[in-house]
């Protein structure tokens, strides 16, 4: 065997190496979506038994925090947010655009749980929290995942032909 | 059947309507509720006055029959389900529930409490703060406003009884209204709204699927066939004109296809040709 065919081997099996630490990185990145869902399914847990497992809070607080906002208020601007968040994700999808899953979705809802909370009326207003949370990360995760699985399809044609390649050398 | 085309398409047009049509809905439905609670709890607030209105000249006149044929005339109207007046120490002195009168009222339920929960009791109570919800004992759900009955100079300088002039507030009057009713309608106004919203969900997304299929998914169903491998290829087999650039893209195909058949006879041709040029010289 020549030096030409060992380092043209040795390439065609870095190649190959390459190609499964792609697949394998992409399929850890395809389900990425369900741990957001997963955190903002146990986010809603206690937000969901609000009534049952926080004390009210004391007039003291209610003081310190000053005026809650109206609870029209923070459903409009819920609206507004998933709105504005699902055209960003579909935009995302007309473009292809590899982004992650953004956690920080959880974070902006944890703050609307929380809003509600304060106005006390977070019983009335917690299946549309969740629901449109539920929306944006689902589409997220569906475009992530249909992304990934796209690549992970590319990259096993890829490992077949080279592994042919290998095969016939 | 998530590679298809189809399902990639209309997965998310589907999602993206259904989530913010559904966030639409129940943020219209907690909105419209709320307004609903604040006008019963408004109208309550002005049976409540009306009541003390009523009852102003019996109170100053002393006349406790009058005062108490009252409350109860007016205790007995649909939908009522308490009303009662009880004095500055809790003490209730009117009743539609003849068998309460002589009680005393329970201060850290929740409607007392917006004035009692400090040392000294609140002389002023904001209006929505003299409302409160509760399932009383026949498990009714109750919308309940309490009215103070403020003293005023013809109270304390009345000749036939007297207040003193310190004391701000005689006695509260408390109303329970039966929500049933309002309870009905925001049953009948959440089906309706589902009703609306699954209507508005088998159209959004029936007709976006409807119109992909009919523009994209049968015309590329047709494209997949006629240039399937698996088909012994007929060159008359073509897509129709009338579907965009797919058609276009059949058209190259076909032409293609019959560009290479032609050269695959001219080949075959000069195969022949030669074959009985090398016959001939044989011969």
């Amino acid at each position: 065997m020549t030096n030409q065919e060992t380092s043209r081997e040795l390439s065609l099996a870095e190649q190959r190496e390459a190609l499964l630490v792609s697949i394998r990185r992409l399929r850890t990145r395809a389900y990425q979506g369900m741990w957001a869902i997963a955190t903002f399914a146990c986010v809603s847990v206690p937000a969901m038994l609000s009534d049952r497992i926080f004390s009210p809070l004391t007039p003291e607080v209610k003081k310190m925090l000053g005026t809650p906002p109206t609870s029209n208020m923070i459903s409009a601007l819920l609206v507004v947010y998933a709105f504005s968040a699902i055209l960003l994700v579909l935009g995302r999808i007309t473009n292809s655009s590899p982004k992650a899953v953004s956690f920080s979705h959880i974070g902006y809802l944890t703050c609307f749980y929380a809003f509600y909370y304060y106005s006390g009326v977070l019983p009335e207003n917690f299946w549309a929290v969740l629901v449109a949370g539920m929306t944006i990360l689902s589409l997220e995760s569906y475009h992530i995942w249909s992304l990934s699985m796209a690549k992970i399809r590319e990259d096993e044609e890829a490992l077949a032909l080279l592994e042919r390649r290998m095969k016939i050398s | 059947m998530f590679q298809s085309i189809a399902t990639r398409s209309i997965i998310p047009v589907g999602l993206a309507v259904t989530g913010f049509v559904a966030v639409c809905c129940l943020s219209l439905y907690s909105i419209m509720k709320q307004d609903m609670i604040d006008d019963a709890a408004q109208n309550g607030r002005n049976i409540a006055n009306t009541v003390v209105l009523s009852t102003r000249y019996a109170m100053l006149n002393n006349d406790r029959q009058n005062l108490g044929n009252i409350i109860a005339n007016i205790g007995q109207h649909q939908g009522v389900e308490h009303l009662r007046i009880f004095n500055h120490d809790g003490l209730i002195n009117f009743s539609r529930n003849q068998s309460e009168i002589g009680h005393k009222v329970n201060k850290k339920v929740e409607g007392c409490s917006g004035c009692h929960s400090g040392v000294k009791p609140a002389e002023q109570l904001a209006t929505e703060k003299q409302t409160r919800r509760f399932v009383n004992e026949r498990g009714v759900e109750v919308l309940a406003m309490s009215q103070p009955i403020y003293n005023e100079p013809s109270c304390s300088t009345s000749t036939c009884h007297y207040h003193s002039k310190e004391l701000k507030v005689l006695g509260m009057l408390d109303i329970g209204l039966d929500q049933g009713p309002l309870q009905n309608s925001l049953a009948l106004m959440r089906y309706r709204m589902i009703v609306f919203t699954l209507m508005i969900l088998v159209l959004t997304v029936g007709g976006v699927a409807a119109l992909l299929n009919r523009s994209f998914f049968i015309p590329l169903k047709k494209l997949v066939a006629v240039t399937s491998i698996e088909e012994p290829y007929d060159s008359e087999k073509k897509l129709e004109s009338g579907y965009g650039e797919l058609s276009i893209l059949a058209r190259n195909f076909h032409s293609l296809i019959v560009r290479l058949n032609n050269t695959r006879d001219s080949l075959d041709r000069c195969r022949s040709c030669s074959k009985e040029n090398d016959d001939t010289k044989a011969n």
